[in-house]
């Protein structure tokens, strides 16, 4: 017998656990405290040490097949922003971005914290600015370092930046206080090749958790200034700004998938060891 | 001559912006942004290459009847379908109430004709540049619904009395929902949008999207108990090591942890110190000489294109 491969669990059996270590936790709404990693924390002191105004560049580039991880952590920060009073300018580097950024905006601006009777407190233009997608990726970052306003023209409603108050004093790169990009991708590499390294533009970054182990040489090097990592990182952010959310959920539910799979793999290298023996045994 | 001018192309764009770099004179600045800008066009003329691609390789297989040629047909459905709604929707926003006010009122100036009518409208917070040619204006029914109509004129601000809220002038057509009263004390601006788009972006694209990544998942598992054993020692650390993360990211285990061993404050939070252990010296050391490597790499890459010596990317042979 081949000691590579068991056959006693057909795959099936792998993918019907799967599925019920992720739907009962759901269907039961399991959560369990989450801890904050150094990482997070050092992304919520950065935006916690930024003065009522300061402005800050939240930069997109992922999509809908990221959303299940990034989009809680970009609610928790959003939130973060604006209690904190700090104007927000959004930007997409992906096609497919724009729309997550306004759900996400949405959700946050019309959650009971910033309402004021039937309407938001946060105003389009005053509070914050959406200027949507461009095309380029790296070069959008090369091309609005010197000239912010200059580069995007007008935000998604079509009225010029310049005028725009959540833009006032806004010009350049040195003019941003902070930059965080949620990627999916290697955007945070453009932003630390063309905007933190050669403009000093401070810079966060959350990422998915596939690419956060590439992310620690740069928190190291103190290029980022902190790294939100995952479903995990959304979690630990909705923790410190005290607004639980879907991160909490998800991460929860996650957790059960992991044991899972370690007990899979437990389980399967068990089975090996044996045959290994087996085999030794029998020759 | 067909190779040669390429390559002294790029000999002078190469030496010319690898210089422009340590200049800080203004004129390279000038020419440092105007060669971003005409790279960012050259990016949108790949779009158009790309598109085209898709086109020709699904329309041919979809002609022929190739393998799979169904499938072929949904992807141009959903290209051009897309394309289409994105195009005739794009030039405007989501959505949304653009003023609503109880405080509000309107009245027609004229009375209602069958091709619409003029309304003034006074609000607190009104003005003519806030609306659009296109919005829909809303009038309250008896019963909770409300008369909406077009506006079809740019519309514009009328002189208002002392002390009283600013005024509107529109010319709404194309009614719905029945002959609206000539006088009213409340109305909304509503303005349409992407919403075929955002639709079909939240309904189709969103879920087909997750649910090709949520598939990840199960193969995950899969391959996790198929493939990952410790066959040697370099293999049975790789495994510790990924069963260590994985512990050291799962809050319920470092939970249970901080539980069972409270009566050892040295082993508080264990898990999670090992998880960064793991990722911020032996990952990052790995990580640090692959990015020192990739970028000693692209420098030596970059300067046998400049100079010549690489010329693959012209489609020939070395």
């Amino acid at each position: 017998m081949n000691a590579e491969q068991p056959k006693q669990m057909d795959r099936r059996w792998v993918f019907l656990l799967m599925a019920l270590f992720v739907i009962l936790p759901t269907i039961f709404s399991v959560t369990f405290p989450v801890p904050v990693s150094n990482a997070t924390q050092r992304v919520y002191d950065k935006i916690e040490s930024l003065n009522e105004n300061d402005f800050v560049i939240l930069s997109f580039g992922y999509g809908p097949s990221s959303m299940a991880e990034l989009q809680p952590q970009v609610e928790a920060v959003l939130r973060h922003c604006f209690r904190k009073k700090l104007r927000v300018m959004m930007m997409s580097l992906t096609a497919d971005s724009p729309a997550l950024a306004v759900q996400a905006l949405e959700k946050v601006r019309t959650s009971d914290e910033f309402m004021d009777g039937e309407e938001s407190r946060l105003k389009p233009g005053e509070h914050y600015a959406d200027v949507g997608y461009r095309v380029g990726f790296h070069l959008v970052i090369l091309r609005m370092a010197g000239n912010i306003p200059g580069f995007f023209e007008t935000d998604t409603r079509g009225e010029a930046l310049d005028a725009l108050p959540a833009m006032a004093g806004v010009s350049t790169f040195a003019d941003v206080n902070l930059v965080i990009d949620f990627a999916a991708g290697d955007s945070v590499d453009s932003w630390i090749q063309y905007g933190n390294e050669p403009h000093g533009v401070p810079l966060a970054a959350g990422v998915t958790g596939v690419i956060v182990s590439q992310m620690y040489p740069f928190l190291d090097s103190g290029q980022l200034q902190g790294l939100l990592g995952g479903a995990l990182g959304g979690a630990e952010y909705e923790a410190l700004v005290d607004a639980p959310g879907d991160g909490m959920k998800r991460v929860s539910v996650l957790s059960f998938a992991h044991f899972l799979v370690i007990g899979l793999v437990v389980f399967g290298n068990a089975l090996y060891m044996m045959r290994r023996l087996d085999e030794r045994d029998g020759s | 001559m067909r190779m040669q001018l390429p390559i002294a192309v790029c000999f002078v764009m190469g030496a010319v912006m690898l210089a422009q770099y340590f200049v800080p004179h203004a004129w390279s600045q000038e020419l440092n942004r105007r060669v971003y800008d005409w790279m960012l066009l050259i990016g949108v003329f790949a779009l158009v290459l790309g598109v085209a691609s898709l086109v020709k390789l699904h329309w041919q297989r979809a002609v022929r009847r190739q393998g799979d040629w169904k499938y072929s047909i949904v992807a141009l459905v959903a290209l051009f379908g897309m394309t289409a709604v994105g195009v005739i929707e794009g030039h405007r926003q989501p959505a949304k109430q653009i003023v609503k006010s109880k405080l509000s009122e309107y009245s027609a100036e004229a009375s209602y004709e069958r091709n619409g009518m003029v309304v003034m409208l006074s609000a607190e917070n009104i003005a003519a540049k806030s609306i659009l040619k296109g919005d829909r204006l809303q009038l309250p029914k008896a019963d909770g619904s409300f008369f909406e109509g077009k506006i079809v004129e740019e519309p514009t601000d009328e002189a208002a009395a002392e002390d009283a809220p600013p005024v509107v002038r529109v010319q709404v057509d194309k009614w719905r929902n029945g002959d609206p009263p000539v006088q009213g004390d409340s109305f909304a601006i509503r303005r349409p949008g992407l919403d075929v788009f955002l639709w079909l972006f939240e309904n189709v694209q969103v879920p087909l999207d997750a649910t090709m990544f949520s598939l990840l998942a199960f193969f995950i598992a899969s391959a996790a108990f198929r493939a990952f054993r410790a066959r040697n020692i370099e293999a049975a650390l790789l495994l510790i090591s990924a069963c260590v993360v994985i512990l050291g990211l799962t809050p319920p285990f470092i939970h249970w942890w901080n539980s069972a061993f409270g009566f050892a404050d040295s082993l508080q939070g264990f898990p999670s110190e090992a998880k960064d252990w793991v990722l911020e010296v032996p990952n990052l050391a790995a990580r640090r000489a692959i990015v020192l490597g990739v970028g000693l790499g692209a420098l030596a890459q970059s300067f046998r294109i400049i100079l010549g010596i690489e010329q693959t990317y012209l489609g020939g042979d070395e």
